[in-house]
Order: C-alpha cells, then sequence, then structure tokens
C-alpha cells in the first residue's frame, strides 16, 4: 500500500521537472503536423487554375452529408464546380472527403481556428474554400494526366499519341 | 429442361440458353462488354470467360456468351485460369483509356469501371503511349467521347442491325477501331439515344445529363413515358429538384430494355422556364385555399343560377386515368349534369373511342408493344409507325429480323421501307384495301393485298395494328372485320391500334361518347357560362370556340404547360407533370401502368446560385413548390363544391373507380415498378363512334396531319435540344401531284379558308391526291383530318 502511493508519487514528481506538452494558445501558436486534419481547402493545379472538377465523390463519401457541389462547364470543356458547400457544423473532419478526392483538389489543411459565434458562418461556400496554392501536392494537374483535351491538344496529353486516322487501314 | 452446376448451384434452363443467362439464373452475374441479350453473342470481348468441366472430365476456358448449356455442365467462373484470364483482359481494355472516370457521366454506372475494379485492375503496366481519337458531333442529344472506347461493337450492332440506322458504324481496323458517323453531323436515327444504354462505358453520354451529377445522388422512380401511347417505362432521374435526365426502366411486357429518343430526350417541358408554377386568380398571384375556394363558389354560383348544363369540364388523354375519374367524381350533386369531355381534340376523341369500341367487338387478344416483335407476320395499316409510336416501329423491325414478314399499308413510310412489304395506300382507300386482304385470306398471292392476305392467313402469331389519324369509319370497320376473320381461321390472333396522348385508352374508356364536339358548337354559340380546364390544349378547337372562352363567366384552369390558356383562366391552377406526379395511364393495348414521382415540385438549387455561393435564405419547403397533382386539385375543389370529399388520396380515388367500373377494377392492385396489368376490353361498353369517310380529294389535295417523330408531340416540342434536333416541318407530296402543280420546295395551301405556307418534299411512297402535313404546322381547325385543300407552288423564301 505505502510502496504504491510512493511509486505513484515518484512519477508525478518526475513529470514535474519535465517541459510541457501544451502551449500558452493562443499567444503561442502549437506545432501541427502536415497531415492534420483541420479546415478543408480547395486547391489549384500549378497554372493556378481551380483542380476540383465536381465529381461529386466527396460529397458522397462523406458520411455526414456535409458537402453539397453543382458541376458546371467552362467554354473549353473543363468541369468545374459552380458553387461548393462545406457546412461546417455538420463536417466531422475525418478527412473521407480529401482520401475520394481524384484530382487532389479537395485538402485538410492544418488550420484549426474555425470559431464562430453564429452557426450560419460556419457554412463555406466555394470563396472561403478556395485557396491559390497546391497544398500537399503543388505539382499534380488531374487535366494533364487524364487523356481529355482541356489543358492541351487532343493527343498532347504526357501519355497520348497524336490523334489515329480511323479511316485508314494501314499499319 | 437442361440441369447445370453454376459455381455450385444447381440450374435448371431451357435448352439451348448460353452460360451468361445460366448463370444469371443461378445468381451469379458474369460480366459482359459485348454480349446483350437482345443482341446476341459475337464473343469478342473475352471478358465472360469461365471454365467448364466437359464430359470427358478435362477442365476447359469457354466464354460464357458463346456457349451453350449442356446436361451435367460443371461451370465455375471463380477459378484460377478464368480469374486471370479476366484480369488481363481488363488490363488491355484499359492499356488506351483516357482515364478520366472523374468527370466522366458514365461513372457511377459503368460497366467497365465495374469489372476493372471486381478483376483487381489498378496500375497501367504498359510502357507505350495512348493511341488518341477525334471525337465527333453527333447532334443534341449524345455526346462522343472515342478514346474511352473498348470495340465491344454493342453500339454499332444496335444501331445498324436492331434499328436499321445507315448512317453510323464502324470503321479503321486494329487498335484503330473506330465507331462513329462518316462525318460530324447529327444520329439520324430516332433510336440513337439507347446508343448510351448500349454502350458498356462512357463513349455515348446522355447531352442533357452531361455534366450534372452522379447517378447515384439521382432521386429515381418507376414512371410510364408521356410521349406516345406505347406506355414505355422510364427512370426519371432528379437531383435537387431539377430533372437531369431520363433512361429507360426495362419492362419486359412493354418496351424492353429500349426506348425512342423522344422519351428520353423529350423531357425539357418539365424544367422549362416558363412552367407556370404560381397559383392565379384573376391576372394575381394568389394563394391555393383562396384560389380553390373562389373557384368552387364560381362554379357552384353558375350551377345554381344557369344550371349545371352550362359548365364544360374538359381535359385530355395527357391526364391519368385518376385525374379523369376525379373530373366526372366531380360532376356530382350541384353540378350533376355538367358537360364532360374527356379529350381535348374533336378528331381524336372520335377516332380513340372508335378504336376501342373496335378492339371491344373484335375480341382478339391485345397487341401489347412486346408481342409486336413476337408475331409472325405484322400488318401495319394507317399509320407511320416510327413517327407516332416510334417503339412499335422499333418492334416491328424485329419481325423481320426474327424470320416473319411485315407488310405496310401506308403512305410515305420510310422507316420499315427495308424490312417490310410496303403498299402505299391512300387513307380514303384504307377501308377497301383491308376488306380486299379479309376476303382473300389464305387464298392465292395474285397481288400485293393477296401476298399479305396469304401470310395472314397462314401465320402462327399473326398481328395487325391500325393506327388512328389516318383512319376513317369504313377503315375502322374494316379493321373489326379483318381481326375477326384472322381470328376465325384459329390462329393466335393479335389486334391493336395506335392512341393519342399517353392515355388515350383511359381516356377513351371514360368517354360514354364523343363529347367534346356537341361542347365546342355550344361554347362558340354562347351557351356554356363556366369551363373548367384540365391538362388540355385548345390547339384543335374552332377559332369562334377559343374566342368564347374568353366571354365565359368562369374559366378554371389546371394545366402544367404553359399557354394561351395560362393567362386567360379566371383562376389557375398549377398542376405537375407526370414525372412529379403519381397516377395511372392505360397504354394502346389496354395495359394498365402506374407512375410514382420521380422528381419532387419547386424551383430546382441550381436555379438559385448567386454566383459561386448557394441560396442562403433558410427555409422548409422549397420555393415555388407548392404545385399539385390535378386529381389532387379536382378532389380539392369537390369539397369547395358538393362538400367533403371521399378520396384523400390515391388509393381511395383507384378504389373508387374500381367499384363503380368493373372495367377498373385491375386499379385496386395497381402500383409502379410492375409490369403492369391488362384490362380487359371486353367490358368496354361505351357507344361508337361515327367517324366521317374520307374523301379521295378530286378537285384537289386530301390533307392529313400526322405526328412526326420528333418535334410535332406536344410535350417534348418543348424541349429546347428537340427543337434543334427535330428541325423545319415539311409536308410529303407524291411525284406526280409535285409535276401537277409544278410544287418545287415549298407550297401554299389553302384549306378551310387559311392559307398556309409550308416546305414541301416529294415521296415516293405516297399515293396521288393527298398531301401529309406533320401535326406541328399551325393548323385551321375548320379544317378535319381528309379535308381537301387545293395547293400552289410557291417559290422558297
Amino acid at each position: 500500500m505505502l510502496k504504491e502511493t510512493l511509486v505513484g508519487l515518484g512519477v508525478t514528481l518526475r513529470q514535474m521537472f519535465k517541459k510541457p506538452v501544451t502551449v500558452e494558445y493562443p499567444d503561442q501558436k502549437p506545432n501541427i503536423p502536415f497531415n492534420y486534419r483541420g479546415k478543408i481547402i480547395l486547391t489549384v493545379d500549378p497554372s493556378g487554375e481551380e483542380r476540383c472538377v465536381a465529381c461529386y465523390l466527396c460529397s458522397s463519401a462523406c458520411p455526414v452529408d456535409c458537402i453539397t457541389i453543382s458541376a458546371a462547364e467552362r467554354d473549353n470543356g473543363r468541369r468545374y464546380p459552380e458553387a461548393f458547400r462545406i457546412n461546417f457544423n455538420r463536417c466531422i473532419f475525418c478527412g473521407l472527403c480529401a482520401e475520394a478526392c481524384p484530382t487532389l483538389a479537395l485538402q485538410m489543411s492544418t488550420d484549426f481556428e474555425m470559431a464562430e459565434t453564429d452557426g450560419r458562418e460556419l457554412i463555406y461556400e466555394k470563396d472561403k474554400l478556395m485557396v491559390n496554392h497546391g497544398g500537399k501536392y503543388p505539382d499534380y494537374s488531374f487535366w494533364d494526366e487524364a487523356g481529355v483535351a482541356v489543358t492541351h491538344a487532343l493527343g498532347q496529353g504526357k501519355q497520348d499519341v497524336p490523334p489515329s486516322d480511323p479511316r485508314s487501314n494501314l499499319p | 429442361m437442361t440441369e447445370i452446376l453454376f459455381d455450385g448451384r444447381k440450374v435448371v434452363v431451357e435448352p439451348g440458353t448460353n452460360l451468361v443467362e445460366a448463370g444469371l439464373k443461378a445468381g451469379v452475374p458474369v460480366p459482359v462488354f459485348c454480349y446483350h441479350k437482345e443482341l446476341g453473342a459475337v464473343g469478342s470481348c473475352r471478358v465472360c470467360a469461365c471454365t467448364v468441366k466437359g464430359l470427358d472430365g478435362k477442365s476447359r476456358t469457354v466464354m460464357a456468351c458463346m456457349t451453350a448449356a449442356m446436361e451435367g455442365m460443371e461451370v465455375t467462373t471463380l477459378d484460377k485460369a478464368s480469374v486471370e484470364l479476366r484480369k488481363y483482359v481488363v488490363e488491355w481494355l484499359m492499356v488506351n483509356h483516357p482515364h478520366d472516370c472523374p468527370i466522366c457521366d458514365e461513372g457511377g454506372e459503368c460497366q467497365l469501371q465495374d469489372v476493372t475494379i471486381a478483376t483487381g485492375h489498378s496500375q497501367r503496366r504498359v510502357p507505350t503511349m495512348k493511341r488518341t481519337f477525334e471525337n465527333q458531333y453527333l447532334g443534341e442529344f449524345i455526346h462522343h467521347e472515342m478514346n474511352r472506347c473498348i470495340t465491344c461493337f454493342r453500339c454499332s450492332r444496335f444501331y445498324q442491325e436492331y434499328a436499321g440506322g445507315d448512317d453510323f458504324g464502324a470503321t479503321g481496323s486494329r487498335d484503330r477501331v473506330y465507331f462513329g458517323r462518316f462525318e460530324d453531323g447529327p444520329l439520324e436515327s430516332p433510336f440513337s439515344g439507347n446508343l448510351v444504354e448500349m454502350c458498356p462505358t462512357g463513349v455515348f453520354t446522355d447531352k442533357l445529363f452531361h455534366y450534372k451529377s452522379r447517378v447515384w445522388d439521382l432521386e429515381i422512380q418507376h414512371s410510364v413515358c408521356p410521349h406516345c401511347s406505347v406506355g414505355c417505362n422510364v427512370h426519371p432521374g432528379s437531383r435537387h429538384r431539377d430533372l437531369q435526365r431520363v433512361r429507360v426502366r426495362e419492362n419486359p411486357a412493354v418496351n424492353g430494355p429500349f426506348l425512342c429518343d423522344r422519351g428520353q430526350f423529350g423531357h425539357g417541358y418539365v424544367m422549362a422556364v416558363d412552367r407556370p408554377l404560381e397559383v392565379r386568380s384573376n391576372g394575381e398571384t394568389t394563394a391555393w385555399d383562396q384560389a380553390l375556394g373562389l373557384a368552387g363558389a364560381d362554379l357552384l354560383h353558375v350551377a345554381r343560377t344557369h344550371g349545371a348544363a352550362c359548365i364544360a369540364l374538359v381535359t385530355s388523354s395527357r391526364a391519368s386515368v385518376e385525374t379523369h375519374a376525379a373530373l366526372q367524381a366531380l360532376a356530382q350533386g350541384p353540378l350533376a349534369g355538367a358537360r364532360i369531355a374527356h379529350f381535348d381534340d374533336p378528331g381524336r376523341e372520335m377516332r380513340a373511342i372508335a378504336a376501342l369500341g373496335s378492339l371491344a367487338a373484335a375480341g382478339c387478344a391485345p397487341l401489347d408493344q412486346s408481342d409486336i416483335g413476337q408475331c409472325d407476320v405484322l400488318l401495319v395499316a394507317g399509320a407511320s409507325l416510327v413517327d407516332e409510336a416510334p417503339l412499335a416501329a422499333l418492334a416491328a423491325r424485329q419481325v423481320q429480323r426474327r424470320g416473319g414478314q411485315v407488310f405496310v399499308l401506308n403512305a410515305g413510310e420510310t422507316y420499315l421501307r427495308d424490312v417490310a412489304h410496303v403498299m402505299p395506300v391512300h387513307p380514303a382507300m384504307l377501308a377497301r384495301e383491308l376488306q380486299a386482304i379479309a376476303s382473300k385470306l389464305g387464298g392465292e398471292a395474285s397481288d400485293a393485298t393477296g401476298l399479305a392476305a396469304r401470310a395472314l392467313g397462314a401465320a402462327k402469331r399473326p398481328g395487325i395494328l391500325l393506327g388512328s389519324d389516318l383512319l376513317d369509319g369504313p377503315a375502322f370497320a374494316a379493321g373489326t372485320a379483318l381481326a375477326q376473320a384472322v381470328k376465325a381461321r384459329g390462329g393466335a390472333a393479335r389486334f391493336g391500334y395506335l392512341f393519342p396522348g399517353p392515355n388515350g385508352v383511359g381516356a377513351a374508356a371514360m368517354s360514354r361518347e364523343p363529347a367534346l364536339g356537341a361542347i365546342l358548337e355550344d361554347l362558340a354559340q354562347g351557351k356554356l357560362r363556366a369551363a373548367l380546364l384540365v391538362e388540355c390544349e385548345t390547339g384543335a378547337w374552332d377559332a369562334k370556340a377559343t374566342a368564347a372562352l374568353g366571354s365565359l363567366d368562369r374559366l378554371v384552369v389546371l394545366d402544367y404547360l404553359a399557354g394561351a390558356l395560362h393567362g386567360a383562366a379566371s383562376v389557375f391552377l398549377p398542376t405537375t407533370p407526370t414525372y412529379e406526379s403519381e397516377g395511372t395511364y392505360v397504354n394502346r393495348a389496354g395495359r394498365l401502368q402506374a407512375f410514382a414521382r420521380a422528381k419532387s415540385p419547386g424551383l430546382p438549387v441550381s436555379q438559385q446560385i448567386n454566383g459561386t455561393s448557394f441560396a442562403r435564405q433558410y427555409r422548409v419547403a422549397p420555393v415555388l413548390g407548392d404545385v399539385r397533382m390535378a386529381w389532387q386539385v379536382l378532389e380539392q375543389l369537390r369539397e369547395q363544391t358538393i362538400g367533403k370529399p371521399e378520396s384523400r388520396d390515391l388509393s381511395t380515388v383507384r378504389s373508387g373507380l374500381a367499384r363503380t367500373n368493373p372495367l377498373w377494377a385491375p386499379l385496386k392492385d395497381i402500383v409502379a415498378g410492375a409490369d403492369g396489368t391488362l384490362l380487359d376490353l371486353a367490358k368496354v361498353t361505351n357507344a361508337a363512334a361515327q367517324v366521317p369517310a374520307f374523301a379521295l380529294g378530286a378537285e384537289g389535295l386530301a390533307v392529313f396531319r400526322l405526328d412526326r417523330t420528333l418535334g410535332s408531340e406536344l410535350l417534348s416540342r418543348r424541349s429546347v435540344p428537340m427543337q434543334k434536333m427535330s428541325g423545319a416541318p415539311s409536308g410529303l407530296l407524291s411525284p406526280a401531284d409535285a409535276k401537277k402543280f409544278g410544287v418545287n420546295g415549298a407550297i401554299v395551301l389553302t384549306i378551310g379558308g387559311h392559307a398556309i405556307e409550308m416546305t414541301v418534299h416529294v415521296h415516293e411512297g405516297v399515293p396521288e391526291g393527298m398531301l401529309l402535313v406533320p401535326r406541328d404546322i399551325e393548323w385551321p381547325a375548320s379544317a378535319p383530318q381528309g379535308a381537301t385543300g387545293t395547293v400552289v407552288a410557291h417559290a422558297m423564301a
């Protein structure tokens, strides 16, 4: 009985002389790891164009249904979200949306400072979600990889050869 | 019967069944790309590989679609050899795939996607570059993305062999096989929409659905196509109150897995910006309760002061059975004796009632959509199938493909020309031709009618399909007599008509006799005081009658289409179109089919986007979402006039009708999403209509109005892509008449006191003395079907 008490107090005593792991937030900013699941952002590709193609995979993966998207098409055939809404009142920051995103557009950022006094302010529209960088993956562009002629002419993609002539039977 | 063991499950199948179908029966879906049950097997994609243990005890890898089940066969899809083969097949099919699933509209219902994931292929190992293709513009309905192709040939097999199109096919060789047209341009076949369903991946996708939604996000319900009388089953898909696409719902008793372009791409009227969604009373927006109270009180007032007989209740063949029933139920108590018409076109009313009377009198088995293709001899008379009921034409084509014979007695036949014996017949001569066939049944074939008579007489499964717009009184009688004569020869004769609108049979069965003609006459003479028009058009009404609508004491209009009536009505009550309603239609063979609500009413979310932000008003009910089904409104109106209504929900409306008329007994158990139930048309007791006989048009040209496949049908012609694809309407004329009148491109037709300018085409299959005019050309009501007009050649502007 006495022994256990002394051992326990010993642990407490040892910890008293270690540096604390907590920081004096907000005076001092905590050190957040890059894979932290904070505020969701919509990133841009290396050319500065929005990456999101409004494929609805994030909204489908979302277990709490907090993502609403409306897809549209630009003049050059680029598919994009005309409107994109995340309701952070509902979001549980599980990161399934970012995992589902095939174009690396939607990412979890390290930003966690989102407190509001009005819940309506937590409903983020596209303008509040868009950022002007590529997030964790600065170099990727879906349109350069896929064989769709939007950012490049048909057959000029990374893996494509110029269009074949289907009228010819020559080898 | 053959018993086989499929993945350890015993299954008994018909002898000769291929292993894909046998697998489905055993509950094992063998992956397929090139196989389709309507197109048959070609064994080109190699993905249905499975292993069969033969009688000699050795195992072999075979293609399931190319192998017939044999007694005692042991089939497995799970052994290493076939699993690996399928894996490699998918890997090489994916070699040139553009990997654009995130932006592909097929994603989520893509067979290639499913099978690729199922086989585990995830990384492209081929070091070579990908071959690419230029895409083509294929019109306003179909989006072409050729790089996704896996060369299964299902598109060209459907388009050329099944649907008879000749402007689309395969070109090229080895890995450059290309599916498209010779040059860019709209696909000519009215069945091109099926390419979307045929393609196992995203080469052909619905342009109206382009970049709109994922399929799993769609609100989908079982519905019935409202664009003709065939009654094809559809799955309308909507998201956020936006109707985005219509796809086929496979109903083996009706349309099978096919749909025509009118049904698939004609849904624009539902989301039309001019669709009336507000309740209006005397030109002002008002609330439902107020408008209903006002309309009810006014109808009651008119009935009490002037008698119910000066109230007209008119609906049309696009209204559901429940709406017709609710309208009839409204004419009770103080409104008893009100004049009811179930059609909005006097000519079509007459013909529909005559056709229903003929079906009831002939006593043959019904010729439903699925029966057409099973006939060994099919006689089509007085109908341009592809124009009036497109899918019936597609089925008629299959008669010839299955070794049967098709005889077409029609003017201006185009679609069935290559598969049928076509006899160009002037509608005024149709009765005589049908009589000739009936008299020669089973006799010697001395001429064209003799050939048809001999075939019909010898047929095991004969079918007779008559039109409606091109039939006159004698033709109805001759058709009935012919059907009876064929039936008397002992064959399993089937007999059918085409009807106007999706619920022509339902409307005709509700009518005791043609009533609209008399109502319009009284209306024109000012004998009526009030009218309640439910989902009907006034296009076929006499100008005097239409004008008289304005001087009525009360005009209550229920509709979902914008039109002249919308502005003229003293009370306008917005209703829901088919895809937003629950109800029942009766198709042209008497099949009762229920439809469920596939789209919630109201302004769609997509129309409420501000810049890049969704609407930020917080509300419970959708904007402009309070539109009601017509039968509901009529029941509520009944509450205002007669008192407490008996029926507040669909089942009470249905059982009420089933109680009062034994014909409608199947209504009690009807559910959306089933095969539908055939009504016993022998129980129809309405009086036959007297349809006047057509004249040959000796002094000028007998003019007949006819639907055209795309562009003339009431609902679909409001859809913008449909307008772009259907082109300008033009008449059809015989070469002899064209020469006689010196016609070169355009004419001025004087008919019924009006002069109509139109373009005409010369057609070999049009008999002399007649002119076929598409229904979407403005037409005076003073010129009924078959009226004689004079033609003056006119230089093209």
